[in-house]
């Protein structure tokens, strides 16, 4: 068997493992780096096995959606679009007809607390005055590998590969962001996801029509985290919850060794298992002025309650040690 | 957006029952799956297999995860349905035998009953391997390699000329 040959049928795999919503962390990257190497081509019929599987063991009865349900989605995807609308260029492309027009959030009939994590974030916020030490403490708890719910053991943190995409959706995810325009000045549109935009500090009056033109923006400022890479931090994250854009600027955050280490974003999301907060690309800052940071997320962020920067080697890493944090911006 | 819903409305609905979610809860659910598919839209990839599926797998993923966020794992407890197994073996006459689920339940019935259920458990049941293996108390190697080596011969099964289910185990 060649290498190609072994290479697609381990992509395969692994791509039936994400579309399951299985892989590990390291799995994920391994399937990042093949995709990146074979195209999505190779994942051709994955999806398709999954869902012919699950109409296998079906009793092939489909119920028509109730008529109320059909309503309030409705409306939902209307406010989605609106919202998307108000965005102004949305920066992605309808996809297929069906799926088409894509809006990237929406308001919800009800907020649901949150995968495992929003209550530990609140008994935690609450816990801690101190913000800093309140994240350390979150964050200095070694992730646990494997196990998508938490169902396995935790074993020590292993480092990811070199790549910083690493999700099952990283690619595609990364893919919009890169085909996004960019509103604010300074911030290279399409650049890639290590993108370094030391210097490029956006105007006040750019920065504030952005935010303007987008009321529901998150913004927080950032605090310095323990590391002494970030003790002279300041700055602020915006973050568009419904194009999954944001940006980032910072001022005093010390320049890195290019050569040895990268900061790498962190988002963590109510929505999702705290232990696997959402990659959200590495950068340089090679100045010690302002310098703006494109957000690159590579999974959707559904409710972020926190941003952590964080110093890693050259490249990022699938799963922080959480062992070097330069920088917080807390949401809730 | 309106086609989406118009087009997958009643698969996701059904897809909420077929998993498990109490019936209180479908339409939350439902709703939110509906959420999910827009935010992941820009995820789809024609290249990668048809839009429908890409709609049941982000729906059943996301259905899935409520199930464990809520610890709602009774649907978990029982074992797999017999009906599931009997469907696989003898498939709805009334089906269209070229169609998709027909031409995996062909390919899933050649399998042994042992690697049937591994299947059936992850997919429609989402447990994950380990949840599986200390189920059935077997290797964790050998659920992956059950799950995989099914799900291969399923997608072989799409991709490769069509065979009804019938012909498949004549």
């Amino acid at each position: 068997m060649s290498a190609n040959a072994s290479d697609r049928e381990r992509l395969a795999e692994l791509a039936f493992e994400a579309a399951l919503g299985t892989p590990s962390p390291e799995e994920a990257g391994e399937l990042e780096r093949l995709r990146a190497v074979l195209g999505p081509a190779a994942e051709s019929g994955i999806d398709r096995a999954v869902a012919a599987t699950l109409d296998a063991f079906g009793d092939g009865r489909d119920e028509a959606l109730p008529a109320a349900l059909r309503e309030r989605v409705l409306r939902d995807a209307d406010a989605y679009l609106a919202a998307a609308r108000r965005a102004g260029p949305p920066g992605v492309m309808p996809v297929a007809a069906g799926v088409a027009a894509r809006p990237r959030t929406a308001p919800r009939r009800r907020r649901r607390p949150g995968v495992a994590g929003f209550a530990s974030w609140g008994g935690w916020a609450a816990a801690c005055a101190s913000l800093a030490f309140a994240v350390y403490v979150l964050l200095a708890q070694p992730p646990a590998a494997p196990g998508i719910a938490g169902v396995s053991p935790p074993v020590a943190p292993r480092p990811g590969p070199s790549l910083p995409a690493i999700t099952s959706s990283g690619t595609a995810s990364s893919r919009v962001a890169e085909s996004a325009s960019t509103d604010v000045p300074g911030v290279e549109a399409g650049a890639p996801a290590n993108a370094t935009v030391a210097g490029a500090a956006a105007p006040e009056e750019s920065w504030r029509e952005f935010v303007a033109a987008r009321p529901y923006l998150i913004r927080r400022r950032f605090e310095p985290g323990p590391d002494a890479a970030g003790r002279r931090v300041s700055g602020e994250v915006i973050w568009d919850g419904v194009t999954q854009r944001g940006y980032m600027r910072f001022a005093g955050l010390r320049p890195n060794d290019r050569l040895l280490e990268q900061y790498q974003l962190w988002i963590f999301d109510a929505e999702r298992d705290e232990r696997y907060p959402v990659d959200g690309g590495v950068f340089d800052v090679d100045a010690t002025g302002e310098v703006v940071i494109p957000i690159r997320a590579k999974l959707g962020v559904g409710r972020p309650v926190l941003f952590a920067v964080t110093v890693e080697r050259r490249g990022g890493v699938v799963v922080s040690a959480r062992e070097r944090i330069a920088a917080l911006a807390r949401v809730t | 957006m309106q086609e989406c819903i118009e087009r997958y409305g009643a698969k996701v609905w059904s897809l909420t029952r077929r998993l498990g979610v109490p019936e209180h809860e479908r339409e939350d659910v439902a709703q939110e799956i509906f959420m999910d598919l827009w935010r992941s839209s820009g995820r789809y990839d024609p290249r990668c297999g048809p839009e429908g599926a890409f709609v049941i797998v982000v729906a059943r993923r996301r259905a899935i995860d409520w199930l464990r966020s809520r610890g709602a794992r009774a649907h978990l407890e029982h074992p797999l349905d017999e009906e599931q197994a009997a469907r696989l073996a003898a498939p709805d006459a009334g089906a269209d035998a070229g169609s998709d689920g027909a031409r995996a339940a062909a390919a899933l019935a050649e399998l042994p009953p042992a690697q049937q259920h591994v299947i059936a458990l992850a997919v429609v049941q989402g447990l994950s391997h380990g949840e599986i293996a200390t189920r059935l108390r077997m290797p964790l190697g050998t659920v992956k390699t059950y799950v995989r080596r099914g799900l291969l011969r399923v997608r072989e099964r799409l991709t490769g000329p069509a065979v009804t289910g019938r012909e498949a185990r004549s």
